[in-house]
């Protein structure tokens, strides 16, 4: 433990989100979030994300990641600071910042196709209702969900569910995809077969996406992540950020069997730690630390 | 959520997953409160002494009676399903179409709500006197009272299902990009039906009360009019068939409705 108590000078606090350029698909500038007569749930967020990248969010509950999700797809509004999405203000939701929200986001009153369609027919303005239910038929083919097209959302595994929603959004079209912990709930083998599938698309769009992903599970966020920010609570900010150097295709079984995953692991809890001594000193209630660790 | 009580019946009643013997003891029970109260019936009738049992028929009388009077019953039925009928459903449009339309908009709430809190209190029977007076014929005035008492729990039932639709709809529906008019129609209106039909069933009680009593006033048909027709001359053994048919018409009907609401709202919620 002691030996990587200090995380490397290169991926200390002091150097994070401190360069904001022009190119970068999402800027954030001093972000804070309080819900009206609450307190603060986020406080003085700075983040850049590049054109491409996958982005991990970890934190434990409390750290206000769902919200500082919502904020990027407008579904909420910061209460001081901006949001840039290539260059233009955030001030509400919009198609190409695609969310894919935790569970039971699909429509259960309408077929998976026709959950889809729905998003097809905001992405390609025009098109008949035949022709957005055969693209929606090959959104759902691309998450592996060819034959259950004509099916509810109930009628579906908590598995398929996600699948379902990843399709929704993924007809979109976005530019960004936005995930708010999309495969919490689900067990572990299909969250790993999950993962990969995200991947897989992820890494096949032309021009690639880019991907925020909002998780509580380190293995999740080293795994899927270029680089993985870390929140902590009280209220939320960045404590951290981490280069995932792992080259890709990563193969999950190599990856969490190297030396370098469990230093990392290492670092992440040496964040966490030092966020928990923080809380101690300046919070009345230590919220909860290390989930998922 | 709104209709707890019917889901809980309906559990209660639900005897698919049960063995034979198990599902022959439920019905037994079932029928138990029927069975035992046709029997204090037709125990009490035996022993009245002669000169009451024209007031407090027999079950056998009665049934007699009900069977003489079937022709004329199911005339009156189709009478009044004309009123019920029309009225019934044109409050059940116009207060789903209404409150879906309120209950998406603040300032339509502005405006309807506090009229509706004043207005829908008010019981709709003493309407029933100045809508007969005030339209040229008894059926249209009929119509307009069982519309009357029908539209406010279907409209305010309607106007809360908008309200509670569940928070990852509306974020769903934000995220996806949906208009003001797909929002109301693809996901407030089907979210809001559970609600929508508990207006419903409210209704269509107070439908069948409003009918009964406007067809106690001034109708020539009907099954408010059987019974009070009956009464006017003395004749209870056709005067009690004919409440009780009026209330096997009325259960048939709610668990009609009980029928059709599982089948348009086919998912959990």
């Amino acid at each position: 433990m002691s030996e990587v108590a200090n995380p490397p000078a290169s991926q200390d606090l002091k150097n994070r989100g401190a360069k904001v350029s022009a190119d970068d698909d999402l800027c954030v500038k001093g972000v804070s979030f309080a819900y009206p007569g609450g307190g603060p749930v986020l406080k003085n967020i700075d983040l850049s994300i590049s054109e491409g990248e996958f982005l991990c969010l970890l934190g434990a509950s409390g750290s206000g990641k769902t919200t500082l999700l919502r904020l990027f797809a407008g579904l909420e509004l910061p209460s001081e600071g901006k949001i840039f999405w290539r260059g233009k203000l955030v001030a509400g939701p919009s198609i190409e910042r695609g969310i894919v929200f935790q569970e039971y986001s699909l429509f259960p009153w309408l077929r998976l196709k026709d959950n889809v369609a729905l998003a097809v027919r905001k992405s390609f303005k025009g098109c008949s209702k035949s022709e957005a239910r055969d693209k929606a038929d090959e959104y759902l083919a691309m998450v592996g969900l060819w034959d259950a097209t004509r099916k509810y959302p109930h009628e579906l595994s908590g598995g398929m569910r996600q699948r379902g929603a990843i399709a929704r959004t993924l007809a979109l079209g976005s530019p960004l995809l936005l995930m708010d912990e999309p495969f919490g709930a689900l067990d572990p083998a299909n969250r790993l077969r999950l993962q990969e599938l995200l991947l897989e698309i992820w890494k096949s769009s032309s021009p690639r996406r880019t991907v925020i992903f909002v998780t509580h599970d380190v293995d999740e966020a080293l795994f899927l992540g270029d680089r993985v920010v870390i929140l902590g609570a009280c209220p939320g900010r960045v404590i951290g950020e981490i280069a995932v150097p792992f080259p890709r295709p990563r193969i999950p079984e190599q990856i969490f069997d190297q030396e370098e995953f469990r230093e990392l692991r290492a670092v992440i809890s040496t964040y966490y730690r030092r966020d928990a001594n923080r809380q101690i000193d300046e919070c009345s209630v230590l919220s909860s630390y290390g989930e998922g660790i | 959520m709104s209709s707890t009580i019917d889901q809980k019946v309906a559990v209660l009643l639900d005897d698919g997953k049960r063995s034979p013997l198990k599902k022959t003891m439920a019905w037994l029970l079932h029928l138990s409160l029927f069975a035992a109260i046709l029997a204090v019936w037709g125990l009490s009738a035996y022993f009245l002494p002669e000169k009451h049992q024209y007031l407090f028929p027999s079950p056998k009388t009665t049934m007699t009676m009900l069977w003489e009077s079937l022709p004329e019953l199911l005339a009156s039925t189709g009478a009044s399903f004309l009123i019920l009928g029309p009225g019934y459903v044109g409050a059940v449009f116009l207060g789903a179409f209404g409150g879906i339309v309120v209950g998406g908009s603040e300032r339509l709430q502005q405006i309807f709500i506090p009229f509706a809190r004043v207005v829908a209190p008010v019981p709709p029977t003493i309407y029933t006197p100045y809508a007969i007076a005030l339209l040229p014929t008894f059926r249209t005035s009929a119509i307009f009272i069982v519309l009357l008492a029908t539209f406010w729990p279907v409209f305010l039932n309607a106007v809360g299902g908008t309200l509670a639709v569940p928070e990852q709809h509306r974020d769903s529906a934000k995220a996806l990009g949906l208009g003001r008019f797909e929002y109301l129609t693809k996901v407030a209106f089907p979210s809001a039906l559970p609600y929508i039909f508990n207006g419903m069933h409210v209704g269509l009680g107070m439908a069948f009360i409003m009918l009964t009593v406007a067809e106690l006033f001034g109708s020539t048909s009907g099954l408010g009019r059987f019974v009070q027709y009956y009464a006017d001359y003395a004749d209870f053994p056709r005067m009690v068939a004919g409440i009780l048919y009026t209330g096997l018409v009325t259960f048939l009907s709610m668990t009609a409705l009980g029928w059709f609401q599982r089948k348009v709202i086919f998912w959990p919620y």
